[in-house]
């Protein structure tokens, strides 16, 4: 678990830092691309260091990747 | 998490078995009738091009009778409630997309003949996972691990015998053949990896219907991605003056590939991936029946090929009867609700809410559909209507009867389902 700790307290930083930038940033388009989606910058952040230590998140992932491997191989 | 005893909810588990294998074997119908159209197209278009076109026809497909079914509104709701499973369904959409085009490789490789039975076993690799990461059929009875076993690996037996039935002539590049059987293998291996984000999404308490919605995103995404990395003509294809005589036939097939996947995924639902998958794809027997019957691809086929469609569909049809009499018990149900705790505990859930989901108990008898939904439904209608109004009908000779009768048995089997689900589970 500890690595999934630090990886929450990473992303906890990141997301404050990203909730200052939109509370600062001034330039509208921004702001309005990123408030179209209010949930996805409250829930997907405390969530991705659950997903990311989530083998039913990194199995398909490993697959995805492999298989991406594979494709650019045999082109 | 609800303070709830987990034990005593294991009962509604089971109501929804037979339901399950109504939409398993819908699914399977579906899927099966989705190539049909696409054998309308044959104009030299790369395997990209058309790939690209049927997901774009799934993708606007999603907005037709899905909405209908359930509106916007609802699925947003369940979106911001199931944050985490975006990214998960995005994943699901975008193995996929490479399986698919790996299928184009292994095609290209070792021909037909070798690359179709590698990539029919995904519903075994499912299986895997499925005991795996999801505890199914654990605890469940000797005689139900045998039918399921038996029953899957039966119908992966006469999908390639069907499939046989259908080759003629060897297409195998000897220089090649590694990477065709890699390219099948890995296949294989992305579409029975696919199953495991859809079964989360379900546990999870998702609803089929917003799982697509995001599904076909990243299907879309991927498959353009993919066009425009491997074959860049073809990401421009829906502006060549050419093709667009062909689009409605390729999106079409792709409102019908969505159709069935919906089913196959309230199979998934239902059924779980150990037993949903292999019956699905029973689709082979329908793609068989449309080529054979519509198309006559079985005219010029000898005796030994007509047997194997004879054995094949046998084979199937007794595989599918022992999948589909495997009811799970209450010992499997014990190993599911520990999947649906573990959710719970990991992502934050409310166990009763995300139970009553599962369960299909949670129907809400009122849907309140916003104005919306009327508007995207009409342009996504609109879209199907301007490029039917563009179609072309190649001089490719077909039995229109059997045309009316498979189309009867499409229609005849989504009005029943869509009904049970409706009476049963009001979509949930």
């Amino acid at each position: 678990m500890r690595s999934a700790e630090l990886l929450s307290v990473l992303l906890t930083g990141t997301h404050s830092c990203f909730a200052a930038f939109l509370d600062t940033t001034r330039h509208g388009s921004v702001r309005l691309a990123l408030s179209i989606l209010p949930f996805l910058r409250m829930k997907l952040f405390s969530h991705t260091a659950a997903i990311l230590t989530d083998v039913h998140f990194l199995i398909p992932a490993a697959v995805f990747c492999v298989g991406l491997a594979l494709l650019i191989t045999l082109r | 998490m609800s303070e709830s005893n987990p034990a005593s909810s294991i009962a509604p588990f089971g109501s929804v078995h037979t339901l399950g294998v109504l939409c398993a074997l819908s699914a399977g119908v579906w899927l099966g009738a989705a190539e049909a159209p696409t054998k309308l197209v044959n104009s030299g278009l790369s395997p990209f091009a058309i790939s690209l076109c049927m997901v774009a026809g799934v993708f606007t497909a999603r907005w037709t009778v899905p909405t209908l079914l359930k509106g916007t509104r609802q699925v947003f709701i369940d979106l911001r409630e199931h944050t985490h499973l975006i990214p998960v369904a995005i994943l699901a959409g975008m193995l996929w997309a490479v399986a698919n085009t790996l299928t184009v490789f292994a095609i290209r490789d070792v021909g037909l003949a070798i690359a179709f039975p590698l990539w029919n076993t995904n519903s075994l690799v499912g299986i895997f996972w499925g005991w795996l990461l999801f505890g199914e059929l654990r605890g469940a009875s000797g005689k139900n691990i045998a039918k399921v076993i038996f029953g899957s690996f039966a119908i992966v037996v006469a999908a390639v015998m069907l499939g046989f039935s259908t080759i003629h002539g060897n297409t195998t590049h000897a220089s090649r053949a590694v990477g065709g059987i890699l390219a099948a293998g890995g296949a294989s291996l992305m579409w029975g990896t696919m199953y495991v984000p859809y079964r989360k999404a379900y546990i999870s308490g998702m609803n089929p219907l917003s799982f697509v919605t995001v599904f076909t995103v990243g299907e879309l995404g991927a498959v353009f991605a993919l066009a425009f990395a491997l074959d860049r003509p073809s990401a421009g294809v829906f502006f060549n003056p050419h093709v667009r005589p062909m689009l409605f036939w390729l999106f079409l097939g792709g409102f019908v590939w969505v159709i069935g996947d919906i089913f196959q995924q309230y199979a998934t639902k239902f059924l779980g991936i150990g037993r949903g998958i292999p019956l699905s794809n029973t689709n082979q027997l329908w793609g068989l029946a449309w080529g054979a019957l519509v198309f006559g691809e079985l005219t010029q086929a000898d005796a030994h090929h007509r047997l194997l469609v004879v054995a094949g569909s046998l084979v199937m049809i007794l595989g599918a009867l022992a999948v589909s009499t495997a009811v799970a018990t209450e010992r499997e149900h014990f190993s599911t609700n520990q999947a649906l705790l573990r959710e719970c505990s990991r992502y934050g859930l409310d166990y009763d809410r995300v139970l009553s989901t599962y369960s299909s108990t949670a129907g809400t008898s009122r849907e309140d559909r916003a104005w919306w939904d009327y508007l995207i439904l009409t342009a996504g209608a609109a879209v199907f209507v301007w490029l039917a109004l563009q179609a072309q009908v190649p001089s490719l000779a077909m039995n229109f009867i059997w045309i009316a009768l498979l189309t009867i048995v499409l229609v005849i089997s989504a009005v029943f389902c869509v009904w049970k689900l409706w009476k049963t589970t009001r979509f949930s």
